[in-house]
C-alpha cells in the first residue's frame, strides 16, 4: 500500500472541508465551520490489486482570503493538490493564480485537479468552466462537484490518484 | 596406510616413457624384500605418521582457534555425539557431575520464587486494602480511568508508549510501534497532526530554524527528534528522563545510518522500512519506580491469619472426631451392644446398632454419652435369639466364620459352620453373642486349623527365593566393581539369603545350591569378557562367604558376553544369584 499526501486549497468557504467530509465519511453538514490551520483526514482507495491501493492523507488547509495567505509549509511533501473554487462566487477565482504560483514554486509540477464546487446551485453560478481555462489546468482535470449531492466527488479524488500514480 | 603413489615411469625399447603401475611396483618390492619386511615398513610408516601428527596436534588446534571459529564449528557435532554416547553408557557419571549443582540451584530458585510470591501477594494486598489504595481508587474514578491503569501510572517512573517514525517532508507515517496494553489513536493521523502542529508553531512564531521538540499534556509527553529525512516522535507517560532523550537521539541517528537511501527517497511505500521496526521497539522502554525491599507485612499477616483459621478449624474437627470415636467405643463396650456403622452429618451422629433384647434401652445409654456439640441417634436392630438372620451375618463377618443355625433337642438353637480355634475363643467372649445366647462349643461347629507354622514358613521361604532369583547386580565398565546401587541391593539381599537358610528347617525345605552367574557387555575380546564375567561372579561369591554363607553351597560361573543387542551396555554388565532348593518329599525347585 502506498501512502500519499494531498492538500485541499482554495479561498475560504468554497467547500473544501465539505468535500473531504463527503469523500471520507459520505456525509454533508449544512452548518458552516471555518477551518483554522489544517485538518487532516485519511482515506484508502483500493484498486484491483493490493499493490495499487493508495492511502490518501488529506490535508484540508484553511481558506485563503485578504487576511490569510496560503502557508507553503503545509504543502511540503504533497504528491497532488485539489484546488477548489465556488461556482456561485466569482471572487473565489481571484486567489487561484497566486495559489497555483505558490504550488509550482514549492512543489514543482505536481498534479492539480480543479473542482468547481456547488454544482447543486449551478443555476446561480457566476462563472463557467471556460473562465478557468486560463489557469492552465487540463479539461480532464476540471470537475463540477457538489459536496451536498455527492456529485463527482469520488471521481475528482480518483482522478488525482490516477495522476499521482503515473 | 600407504597412499597410492603416482605410477612410476621407465623407458621402453623404443625410447618412449612407459608408466609402471603402483600395484606392480609394490608387488616387486614385496618379492624382493619379503612379506615380513613389507609389514615392518608399512607399520613403521604408519607409526611415523602418527608420531608426526601427534607432535603438532596441540599447536595446530591452538593456531586455528586463534584465527577463526571453524574448528569449534567442525568439532561441535563430534563433541555432541560423544556427550550423547557418554550419557547413554554412563548416566550415573553425568548425574554425579551435575548433582552438586542441581540441588543448590533448585533450592535457590524455589526460595526466590516463594519470596517473589510473598512480595506479589503483599503488593496486591497493600494496593487493595490500604488507605493509600483507597485514595488512588477515588483519584482513578475522578480521572475516569480504571484503577489498574491508574495503579500502573503510580508504579512506573516512565514508559515509552508509542514510537512514530515520520517522513519529515510530507508528515507521512513511515512506521510505528506501541507498547503492549496501550490504547492508541490512528498512528497515521497522529503523525500527520504532529507534523502539522510543528509547522503551525513554526509559522505562528516565525521560527524558521527552530523545531518543536516536546509537547506535553498532563503526564504524557511527546518527544520529537528530527533527522535530515525523518522525524522520530516518542509518546512518553511519566517523567521525561535524560535516558529517553539519549535513546531517541541515538535511534534517529541509527535509522538514518541504516536506512539512508530508503528515507531519502521515501515515496510513500512503507515496506522497505519494515526492517526498522525492531529498532523502534527497542525504544519502548519502561522504567519502574524503585521498590523498597521491605518485609511483606501484609502478606505475612494474611498468611498467618489464614493459618490460624485453618488451625482452629482443624483442631475443632479433631476434637469432634475424637468425641465421636469415644462415643462409639463406649457403645461397643456396653454389654449386648454392637455398632455396625456410623454417619455424621449436620451435627447429628447416627449409629446403626445391633443389640440384644436384654441390653439397656438406647435412651439410657445415650444419656450417659452426653456429647456437647452434636446429637446422637441410634438406628437399632434388636437381636433376639429367635432372629438368627439378624445377628448371624454380623457374627460370621466379625469372626471370619461361616455360621448358620438349626433347631436341636429341647428347642435349642445350634450353631453350625467352620471357624478357627482363635476366632472361636473370641466368639465365646463376644458380648453380643453372650447376651443373646449362652455360647457353648457345639459338636457341629467345625474347627478350621489355622495356617500352620510350617505352611507360613514355607510360604515365606518361597517368596524370598523368588525375590533373590529375580534380581540383577550391575558393574562398572571393564571392572568387577559393583555400582553403588547394586552394592546396596546385594547387602539387603544377603540378609534375605541368611533368612532363607534359617527357614529351611521350619519350611521343611533344603537348599541344594546357590549359583552366581556373571556376564559382560560385548565390548572387548571374548577372552577378556569371559575373565571379567568370572571375576564378577567370584566377587559376589566372596561377599556371600564373608557373610557366613557356606562355601560348599555357593558356586560361581562366568558366561562372558551374550548377544543382547537390544539391551544397553550398562545392563549387560551384570551378575545374578540363583537359589536351587527342594521341598521335603518333592523334587528340586528353582525359579
Amino acid at each position: 500500500m502506498l501512502n500519499k499526501k494531498i492538500c485541499m486549497v482554495g479561498a475560504f468557504a468554497v467547500g473544501k472541508t465539505s468535500l473531504v467530509k463527503q469523500f471520507v465519511e459520505g456525509i454533508f453538514d449544512e452548518k458552516y465551520h471555518t477551518t483554522i490551520g489544517v485538518k487532516i483526514d485519511k482515506k484508502v482507495i483500493e484498486k484491483d490489486s493490493k499493490s495499487d491501493t493508495v492511502q490518501l492523507m488529506i490535508w484540508d488547509i484553511e481558506g485563503v482570503d485578504v487576511f490569510t495567505n496560503l502557508k507553503p509549509t503545509y504543502l511540503r511533501g504533497s504528491s497532488g493538490i485539489i484546488l477548489v473554487v465556488d461556482g456561485t462566487r466569482r471572487k473565489t477565482l481571484e486567489p487561484t493564480e497566486e495559489i497555483i504560483s505558490i504550488i509550482k514554486e514549492h512543489l514543482g509540477n505536481i498534479p492539480i485537479v480543479l473542482l468547481i464546487n456547488k454544482s447543486d446551485l449551478e443555476t446561480s453560478w457566476q462563472f463557467q468552466i471556460e473562465d478557468t481555462l486560463t489557469l492552465g489546468i487540463a479539461d480532464s482535470n476540471i470537475f463540477k462537484t457538489s459536496a451536498k449531492n455527492d456529485n463527482n466527488v469520488e471521481s475528482a479524488f480518483e482522478r488525482l490518484v490516477e495522476l499521482i500514480s503515473k | 596406510m600407504l597412499e597410492s603413489k603416482p605410477d612410476l615411469k621407465e623407458q621402453n625399447d623404443s625410447g618412449g616413457e612407459v608408466e609402471i603401475p603402483d600395484k606392480e611396483y609394490r608387488r616387486l618390492r614385496s618379492l624382493m624384500l619379503g612379506q615380513d619386511y613389507e609389514a615392518i615398513l608399512t607399520s613403521r610408516l604408519e607409526n611415523d605418521n602418527v608420531y608426526r601428527v601427534s607432535s603438532v596436534l596441540t599447536e595446530a588446534f591452538k593456531k586455528r582457534n586463534s584465527e577463526d571459529d571453524s574448528l569449534a564449528l567442525e568439532m561441535s557435532p563430534v563433541i555432541e555425539s560423544a556427550i550423547d554416547e557418554s550419557i547413554k553408557n554412563h548416566p550415573e557419571r553425568i548425574t554425579n557431575v551435575i548433582f552438586p549443582i542441581i540441588g543448590p540451584a533448585v533450592r535457590k530458585a524455589v526460595t526466590r520464587a516463594l519470596a517473589d510470591l510473598m512480595q506479589s501477594l503483599n503488593y496486591v494486598l497493600q494496593n487493595s486494602l490500604s488507605l493509600k489504595s483507597l485514595v488512588w481508587r477515588i483519584k482513578a474514578w475522578r480521572l475516569g480511568v480504571s484503577y489498574a491503569k491508574y495503579l500502573l501510572t503510580q508504579s512506573i517512573h516512565y514508559q515509552v508508549e508509542q514510537v512514530f517514525l515520520i517522513h519529515r517532508e510530507s508528515g507521512l507515517l513511515i512506521q510505528s510501534v506501541q507498547a503492549e496494553g496501550v490504547s492508541y489513536q490512528d498512528p497515521d493521523l497522529v503523525s500527520s497532526m504532529l507534523s502539522a502542529i510543528s509547522d503551525f508553531a513554526k509559522d505562528s512564531f516565525e521560527q524558521e530554524e527552530a523545531r518543536l521538540e516536546t509537547l506535553q499534556m498532563g503526564d504524557l509527553t511527546i518527544l520529537i527528534e528530527a533527522g535530515p529525512h525523518a522525524v522520530l516522535a516518542l509518546a512518553i507517560r511519566g517523567t521525561l528522563h535524560a535516558d529517553v532523550q539519549q535513546v531517541s537521539t541515538e535511534l534517529i541517528e541509527a535509522l538514518h545510518s541504516n536506512f539512508a537511501k530508503e528515507l531519502r527517497y521515501f515515496d510513500g511505500a512503507t515496506e522497505p522500512l519494515e526492517p526498522a521496526i525492531p529498532m523502534l521497539q527497542e525504544a519502548l522502554i519502561t522504567r519502574e519506580k524503585a521498590k523498597k525491599e521491605s518485609k511483606p507485612w501484609f502478606a505475612i499477616i494474611a498468611v498467618t491469619l489464614l493459618l490460624l483459621v485453618l488451625g482452629y478449624y482443624s483442631y475443632q474437627n479433631y476434637l469432634l472426631q475424637r468425641s465421636i470415636e469415644q462415643a462409639v467405643v463406649r457403645v461397643n463396650q456396653e454389654p449386648g451392644y454392637q455398632v455396625l456403622s456410623r454417619k455424621y452429618e449436620d451435627d447429628l451422629l447416627t449409629l446403626e446398632v445391633l443389640r440384644s433384647a436384654m441390653s439397656v434401652p438406647q435412651n439410657e445409654l445415650i444419656d450417659t454419652l452426653k456429647p456437647s456439640k452434636y446429637e446422637i441417634v441410634f438406628n437399632e436392630k434388636i437381636a433376639s435369639i429367635d432372629d438368627p438372620e439378624i445377628y448371624l451375618p454380623y457374627l460370621s463377618s466379625k469372626y471370619q466364620a461361616n455360621l448358620s443355625v438349626e433347631r436341636g433337642e429341647q428347642n435349642k438353637l445350634i450353631i453350625l459352620g467352620e471357624i478357627t480355634e482363635n476366632n472361636l475363643a473370641r466368639l465365646m467372649q463376644d458380648s453380643l453373642a453372650n447376651s443373646v445366647f449362652s455360647v457353648e462349643k457345639s459338636p457341629k461347629l467345625i474347627i478350621k486349623p489355622s495356617l500352620s507354622v510350617q505352611q507360613k514358613s514355607r510360604s515365606e521361604f518361597v517368596d524370598l527365593v523368588q525375590s533373590i532369583n529375580s534380581q540383577l547386580y550391575y558393574f562398572q565398565v571393564a571392572s568387577a566393581e559393583l555400582t553403588e546401587e547394586s552394592q546396596n541391593l546385594l547387602n539387603q539381599n544377603i540378609t534375605k539369603i541368611r533368612r532363607i537358610l534359617d527357614l529351611q528347617t521350619l519350611a521343611e525345605t533344603t537348599i541344594i545350591q546357590i549359583g552366581i552367574f556373571g556376564f559382560a557387555d560385548p565390548q572387548g575380546s571374548r577372552t577378556t569378557n569371559i575373565d571379567l564375567s568370572q571375576q564378577r561372579a567370584k566377587l559376589i561369591k566372596s561377599i556371600l562367604l564373608e557373610n557366613d554363607i557356606s562355601d560348599s553351597l555357593v558356586i560361581s560361573w562366568g558366561g562372558g558376553a551374550i548377544d543382547m543387542s537390544s539391551v544397553p551396555s550398562q545392563y549387560q554388565r551384570r551378575a545374578r544369584i540363583e537359589i536351587l532348593y527342594e521341598l521335603k518329599g518333592a523334587t528340586s525347585h528353582a525359579q
